[in-house]
């Protein structure tokens, strides 16, 4: 690592917008950097759980998993009833059995757009609000685009980039790079392009990850000077 | 942005009594505690699902940006 010692931690996550762990794994991480008082660039890559789902596949995510997937309705329920009551206890409001799901590459399209503007994380909470609590139709240029306008995005701009798809480049690049990495699961952060935390684990855990990341700055400060 | 180079062990979980491949075999050191990549299809019969343990898993190699389909 050789990041300056006084810096921001750099901090690049993988995850997807229907991924339910990635909202809990996103106020989990936010609740570290509170706690922790460090301060830190966050960069959301693009990962696509379902890249093969139509964008306006007739159905939710629960006719997804059991008709898609082979998983027994029941069970299906049973999970997003866990991970709502765990999102709750997160202060997350969740309709998983209503979400409509969708292809998210034009999301993550739009993501990459926003991270040039400076409005990434704004987006990014707006498309996981819009998709779990509201059940938009986050694969909806204009929805997206309505999506964009709420997170400082100018509309044109949006639904030209939509429409010419000048981000997808960048969206297979996130996809290719978490391939090369080993991810096959998100969220999946990455602290200063060194260490790594796979799943939304406790507030306990991103703030040991960001403790240790600027310990090691101030090793190779120390190392450095010596 | 770079990952450190070192090869590492995948990293290994238990889940259910029973170890399970981590989804992650990547050049960072881990933080944490292993999380289990929950089998793909109800086929593994063991109740777990896409998205269970904290994490939500592809069963293969995606393809990356895959257009969505018009209709």
């Amino acid at each position: 690592m050789s990041q300056p010692l006084g810096e921001p931690l750099q901090v690049e996550v993988w995850s997807d917008v229907q991924c339910p762990w990635c909202w809990i794994g996103r106020r989990r991480l936010q609740e570290a950097v509170a706690a922790t008082g460090e301060e830190i660039e966050l960069v959301y890559r693009s990962f696509e759980l379902a890249p093969d789902v139509p964008v306006d596949y007739d159905g939710t995510s629960v006719d997804f998993l059991a008709d898609r997937k082979g998983m027994p309705r029941d069970q299906v329920r049973a999970m997003m009833a866990r991970v709502t009551e765990i999102a709750a206890g997160d202060g997350l409001e969740y309709h998983l059995e209503t979400a409509r799901q969708t292809n998210t590459v034009l999301a993550h399209e739009l993501l990459h757009l926003a991270r040039e503007r400076g409005v990434q994380e704004h987006l990014k909470e707006r498309l996981f609000g819009a998709y779990f609590t509201e059940n938009r139709h986050v694969g909806d240029v204009e929805e997206l685009v309505s999506l964009a306008v709420e997170s400082g995005l100018d509309a044109a701009e949006a639904r030209a980039a939509l429409a010419d798809h000048r981000y997808l480049p960048a969206v297979r690049a996130d996809v290719a790079q978490a391939r090369a990495y080993g991810i096959n699961g998100v969220p999946f952060t990455v602290v200063d392009g060194a260490l790594g935390v796979s799943g939304a684990q406790s507030a306990d855990v991103f703030a040991a990850a960001l403790r240790q990341a600027r310990a090691a700055r101030a090793g190779a400060t120390s190392v450095t000077a010596s | 942005m770079s990952a450190a180079s070192s090869a590492r062990e995948p990293t290994r979980a238990v889940h259910d009594g029973e170890p399970t491949p981590s989804p992650v075999r990547s050049p960072f050191v881990m933080v944490g505690h292993p999380v289990a990549a929950a089998p793909a299809t109800a086929a593994d019969g063991d109740g777990d699902g896409l998205c269970v343990n904290g994490i939500c898993v592809v069963p293969a190699p995606a393809k990356s940006g895959v257009r969505p389909a018009a209709d």
